[in-house]
């Protein structure tokens, strides 16, 4: 099988009818139904062994696929298969093989439970063999210190809390796991290191990582493939590598000079000799100009920067623009870009 | 001490009482309901002590059984709706486990509890002399019975609940009307007649009936048919419901996506 999760046309929204108008269309009165579109036809693949990320603003539709491919939700329409079971008809079999972070990771913790005995309790509700030893494990994996494993749930950090909620996802040693905010509260010092825990695949190179996240550095640092939602549709799949093309050119190979506070008004000056110069495009922000020369040559931008140093322009910076992950989401969210 | 802060206190809270209407509603039925149960407790209970000692021995071993109901069968009632809190339903439901096996789980605790502080009134009464003529068959079938009826009624309590996250009316209805109506406390023989009619339409009702018949004068299943009956029958048809509610309504909180919402 190469294919661990398939959602193909997964349509979902969710009914904001008040209560007492549904119970008025009860008993025939004529009422509007309210409803708000959560997924609209959203289909996607993620082959075995893969790290894949869905990003996207608030309420783009990432908990609501992260809910169906758990089957604690149900589509509207559409067909989503995990390890090639129907999320819907063969549920159980799903659940048998997944593990689960999910967006409020303190459900389903006893908070006068020792983060032991939480644990030992899933081991046997998933019928693990010699659940106490796997229990050590999986604290061991996440690194959470033994001083602290006799302690209440309550009595955890934050940190400790996501910690926990993460050896529970994988305790059953899924084939796939899913990561719902993971880094949320996580310390700045874990946070590396579960990058690489996530890259790793949790120590197993076939496992499937099926992630959803804000955190842009976690997607960077870990995901082979991302797919970008909003408003409840896909509008980009692509290779992390390969997300900064779907960027214009003109974006791109441009170049940014950073100057003093001092010159900036000198900047306007210089925007008026640019057009002696083979520019194709160009922007002044405050302090900055960022500029695109015909065919990213080097000698025409170097010829913009003697010409600033030569008006008298205090230079701070002069390099050729790096586009971060973050610009490119933004700027993909913001064209409504599709792409594949 | 400041009256006016304390008036604050008063207002708040007083305001927090009238914003749930169902609540308060049901709060006054159940403070008039429990004024009547504890009337008709001290007046005819003394009333007809003779009698009662006649029939069930003393009054001590009668108000025992009713406390079997209370923490065994009882517990069935209450027990599905605590098993699927929102706080942990999500998870539960993630578990590789079929429902029932989800449910019943949750709730074998609350009967080793339950058995264990029946064991302990028990006990307990036998010390202070409470006699006791036990039919182990029937006292066997009259609790599963009783435990399988108030199970289905459960079922159903807790589907509602799933759906509206909140109060449900049937543990309430069978909670409040079991301790005037059922003979939890006194024989509901002991109601104006007029009443009694409302005993009889109540599952637990017969519930008590066939316990103290099973516990206080072994009676065997045969001579307890007009229990049995309406028993087996409404065990059959509780549970259906109660079963095919629960399902549903879980289904409709995964469709609704309210599954882990309070």
């Amino acid at each position: 099988m190469k294919s661990s999760i398939e959602v193909d046309n997964l349509k979902k929204s969710y009914d904001k009818t008040r209560f007492r108008d549904r119970v008025a269309m009860l008993f025939g009165a004529k009422r509007t139904r309210e409803k708000v579109v959560a997924l609209d036809g959203v289909s996607f693949k993620v082959r075995k062994g893969e790290v894949f990320g869905v990003l996207g603003p608030n309420g783009a539709g990432k908990t609501t696929i992260v809910k169906i491919l758990t089957t604690v939700l149900i589509p509207d329409s559409g067909e989503a298969k995990v390890l090639g079971y129907d999320v819907i008809k063969e549920s159980l079999e799903v659940r048998k093989r997944i593990g689960v972070l999910p967006e409020d990771s303190r459900r389903g913790f006893g908070w006068r439970l020792t983060a032991f005995e939480n644990l030992l309790f899933y081991a046997y509700a998933y019928l693990l063999p010699n659940p106490k030893e796997r229990v050590k494990e999986v604290l061991k994996l996440v690194e959470l210190e033994e001083e602290h494993w006799d302690k209440w749930y309550q009595r955890l950090s934050q940190g400790m809390k996501q910690k926990l909620a993460l050896a529970r996802a994988l305790l059953p040693n899924p084939s796939v796991v899913f990561l719902d905010e993971p880094t949320k509260g996580l310390d700045i010092m874990f946070v590396a290191k579960f990058r690489e825990m996530v890259r790793n695949k949790f120590g197993d190179e076939d496992r499937t990582i099926f992630l959803s996240t804000h955190d842009l550095r976690l997607v960077e640092g870990t995901c082979d493939r991302v797919a970008i939602i909003n408003k409840g549709k896909i509008v980009a799949i692509k290779p992390v590598s390969e997300l900064k093309n779907l960027v214009p050119n003109s974006i791109r190979n441009s170049y940014v000079l950073e100057v003093d506070s001092k010159s900036t008004d000198r900047l306007n000056d210089l925007v008026l000799k640019l057009k002696e110069l083979d520019i194709e495009w160009y922007q002044v922000d405050n302090h900055k100009l960022e500029f695109l020369v015909k065919d990213g040559s080097l000698e025409v931008a170097n010829e913009v920067l003697k010409m600033a140093i030569n008006n008298g322009i205090l230079v701070h910076s002069f390099h050729k623009k790096e586009i971060d992950i973050e610009e490119v989401i933004m700027r993909i969210l913001r064209g409504g870009k599709n792409a594949s | 001490m400041q009256a006016k802060r304390l008036l604050g206190f008063l207002y708040i809270d007083f305001k927090a009482w009238l914003a749930y209407k169902y609540e308060l509603f049901f709060w006054l039925l159940n403070t008039v309901v429990g004024a009547f149960t504890y009337a008709f407790l001290g007046t005819y209970v003394t009333l007809y002590e003779k009698e009662l000692m006649v029939k069930y021995g003393s009054f001590l071993s009668f108000l025992i059984v009713g406390m079997a109901y209370n923490y065994i069968i009882y517990t069935s009632l209450m027990a599905p709706r605590m098993a699927i809190n929102p706080w942990n339903l999500m998870w539960r439901l993630l578990i590789p486990a079929k429902l029932y096996e989800i449910i019943i789980g949750s709730v074998l605790f609350r009967y080793l509890i339950g058995i264990f502080q029946f064991l302990t009134y028990f006990a307990v009464a036998t010390l202070f002399g409470a006699k006791f003529n036990i039919d182990p068959i029937s006292t066997l079938t009259a609790i599963i019975l009783g435990v399988a009826v108030m199970w289905g009624l459960g079922m159903i309590s807790a589907g509602i609940q799933v759906i509206t996250k909140r109060w449900d009316p049937v543990t309430w209805f069978f909670t409040m009307l079991s301790g005037l109506f059922s003979g939890v406390w006194f024989p509901y023989q002991l109601l104006p007649e007029p009443l009694q009619y409302v005993s009889l339409i109540l599952p637990q009702t017969y519930i008590l009936e066939m316990l103290r018949g099973a516990m206080l004068r072994a009676k065997s299943l045969t001579l307890m048919m007009d229990q049995l009956i309406p028993l087996v029958l409404s065990a059959i048809i509780t549970i259906s419901i109660g079963y095919f509610i629960y399902m549903k309504s879980i289904e409709y909180a995964k469709e609704r996506g309210t599954v882990g919402e309070y």
